[in-house]
């Protein structure tokens, strides 16, 4: 009887060893993933920076204004181009004979 | 057991073959103790075994934090949340001395692809064999980096870093300033706002200036375009909300490239907007009639002599009399020093100190750069003082004093100090004069626009006010040099209500064919901040028409151009 409760207590005692050592196996393998996570995340944050870098760059007004003045024709605005709330649908109320011209 | 002792026992015992050698007893005492010896030995790298299985901590820890350097810095963004200045990802140049073959061969290498390395200096460093790692340089570009890894140069390595990069350029290069090799500010907002950054970088979050880049990059290409055709040494800008005091634009030229290694002793490093003094001449007078109106001393209408004066043995005469009399609204717009002079004399040296204090000119600028610099304010309180500080020479004043001086003209007489930091607690706006004498003197810069030495401002059909400025520099036999000058304009608009004040000054600018033959601020810098009223209001949703150009329902304009800057998305 004494002996079937030390073979008992010995299967017990290696089961919970090798159940301490997957556990602990496992959790090392949870933990260098969560790290190659990490490091994936901080190389996306860092081409996040990279583009948004290059998309300020992208969109400078110096090089946007080069580009709309030598692909467009554009130039910048002048004052006389902008008008304001009552005057700007004043503005459009003149044009509207000739918007509204297909209306009976 | 025990040998037998009987001599028959024993001869008994020898002959069955029983008997043991004498030395037999110790050997089976050596056997048990070598067992235990290595049970205990088993038993202790078991316990080893176990400990190691639930204590150790991984090594890819460790490794991971070597490779992701901190973000310690945030990124500068404008008014808009347009990208000024971000982090971006970078490699260390490493050297482990002990495995370089040649030092003097691995230096002049690493040269060819870093020009400003020193190949003294590195060869040096590289033959320090007793260290065990090096550092060369940081802020390597992924480019770079492939260039060196190609030279397959044995014992240099790399290592993560991080660099600053500025994706604008040359824009607002001057206002943002520098950082050095680790990445620590050393001038303009880089510097002032170190702490700041870092705090904002450590938050992942970015300091908001109240730069607009739009207006930034009108105010530079301006300012270049009117220094280059008048070949002027350099030149300063800036574009002030005069009702709050932001800055929504400072330039200064020559430009400069922000992610070029910074030169100190180079020209186009200095920021001549806000760490530069110049005596700033005749943009300095609407204070002093602003003062003399205050004070009771004049009144709008009145009209002052304007023929030579003569203070102790020296004369002064204007370089283009006006008959005598002359109305006030005329003296200011044909901007003649004499009636300057008188006025300030009048006025008198304590009560002019008083005003130049409570328009900021006496210290230096509160815009938030650690080199705003400090005024050369003359000590005299003598006549000669007095007068020649009457229309703006003696006292020598950055161009973003000036701008700050000029909010008084956006707040009815009330001097709004400068920021570049958006979101940060406003100062108090500082009362210098009476909204009455602001809005006089308001009205006769009007007149400097359209019949005086201002009119050129009004090219670019913009309706605005403002107020010329031609200073001989100092220097010379006869205290100021007639051949080199600043010349600048001060311009403000809308003209009905001014709110936004445009600051140019161009260094020793030359007579030029474009300037007309001649380089006074009515001809260099007046056209100049025209265009640049032109192309801002706009984007600032002010209008900057011409008054014959306007329409009958001026209130929804207004009340458009009181519309906060801030609101304007780009």
């Amino acid at each position: 009887m004494k002996r079937l409760f030390d073979v008992a207590a010995i299967i017990l005692i290696v089961a919970l060893a090798f159940g301490l050592y997957r556990t602990k196996v496992e959790a090392d393998a949870a933990r260098m993933r969560i790290t190659k996570l990490e490091r994936e995340v901080a190389d996306a944050r860092a081409q996040v920076r990279t583009l948004a870098a290059e998309a300020a760059y992208l969109s400078s007004p110096a090089r946007i204004e080069t580009l709309a003045r030598d692909r467009l024709g554009l130039r910048p605005a002048s004052p006389g181009q902008a008008v304001a709330g009552a005057e700007a649908r004043a503005a459009l109320d003149q044009r509207a004979p000739v918007n509204g011209a297909v209306k009976p | 057991m025990t040998a037998p002792t009987h001599p028959a026992a024993r001869a008994f015992a020898e002959a069955r073959g029983l008997a043991r050698p004498v030395e037999a007893a110790p050997a089976g005492r050596r056997v048990r103790a070598i067992a235990l010896v290595l049970a205990v030995a088993l038993a202790l790298v078991g316990l080893r075994a176990l400990q190691l299985a639930v204590t150790a901590q991984p090594e890819t820890s460790r490794a991971a934090l070597a490779a992701a350097p901190d973000v310690s810095r945030g990124d500068i963004v404008d008014r808009n949340g347009v990208l000024l200045a971000t982090n971006l990802p970078a490699f260390v140049l490493t050297a482990a001395p002990r495995d370089v073959v040649d030092a003097e061969a691995t230096a002049a290498k690493l040269v060819r692809v870093l020009p400003d390395l020193d190949p003294v200096a590195t060869a040096r460093r590289l033959a320090q064999k007793n260290r065990g790692l090096v550092q060369l340089r940081r802020g390597l570009t992924p480019r770079q980096k492939q260039a060196i890894f190609d030279l397959a140069l044995p014992g240099i390595g790399f290592g993560p870093d991080q660099r600053r990069f500025y994706p604008q350029g040359a824009l607002a290069s001057h206002a943002l300033g520098q950082v050095d090799g680790d990445l620590a500010g050393i001038a303009g907002l880089e510097h002032a706002l170190d702490a700041n950054i870092r705090r904002a970088g450590a938050a992942d979050k970015a300091v908001r200036l109240t730069l607009d880049v739009r207006i930034q990059h009108a105010l530079e290409t301006e300012l270049a375009d009117a220094a280059k055709s008048a070949r002027a040494q350099g030149g300063a800008g800036l574009v002030v909300d005069g009702r709050t005091g932001e800055v929504l634009a400072l330039a200064s030229y020559p430009e400069r490239d922000a992610n070029a290694p910074w030169r100190i002793e180079e020209p186009s490093t200095r920021n001549r907007a806000a760490a530069a003094v110049f005596e700033m001449g005749s943009t300095i007078k609407p204070f002093t009639y602003a003062a003399a109106l205050d004070l009771g001393l004049v009144s709008p209408q009145s009209t002052i002599d304007v023929s030579p004066l003569t203070i102790g043995d020296v004369q002064r005469t204007d370089p283009h009399p006006l008959a005598s009399p002359a109305p006030l609204t005329l003296a200011l717009a044909k901007s003649s020093n004499v009636a300057a002079a008188r006025l300030a004399l009048r006025i008198g040296a304590a009560r002019q100190r008083a005003m130049f204090d409570k328009l900021g000119l006496t210290r230096k600028s509160e815009i938030e750069l650690a080199e705003s610099a400090r005024p050369i304010v003359p000590s005299g309180t003598d006549d000669l003082t007095v007068a020649v500080q009457g229309y703006g020479h003696a006292l020598a004043m950055s161009p973003a004093a000036l701008a700050g001086a000029y909010t008084v003209f956006a707040n009815h007489g009330a001097r709004a100090p400068l920021t570049l930091v958006a979101g940060t607690e406003r100062a108090p706006l500082q009362p210098v004069f009476s909204p009455a004498a602001t809005a006089a003197v308001t009205a006769m810069m009007r007149a400097v626009v359209e019949e005086g030495t201002g009119v050129r401002a009004a090219d670019a059909g913009v309706d605005l006010v403002g107020k010329t400025g031609t200073a001989e520099k100092p220097g010379g036999s006869a205290g100021y040099d007639a051949t080199r000058m600043l010349s600048s304009f001060v311009g403000m608009f809308p003209a009905r209500e001014p709110r936004y004040v445009i600051v140019l000054a161009l260094d020793e600018p030359e007579r030029t064919a474009e300037s007309g033959g001649q380089a006074t601020g009515g001809a260099v810098a007046a056209p100049a901040v025209g265009r640049i009223a032109a192309r801002i209001a706009p984007m600032l949703a002010a209008d900057a028409r011409p008054a014959g150009a306007t329409q009958p329902a001026s209130a929804p304009r207004a009340a458009a151009a009181t519309k906060a800057v801030g609101d304007v998305k780009p």
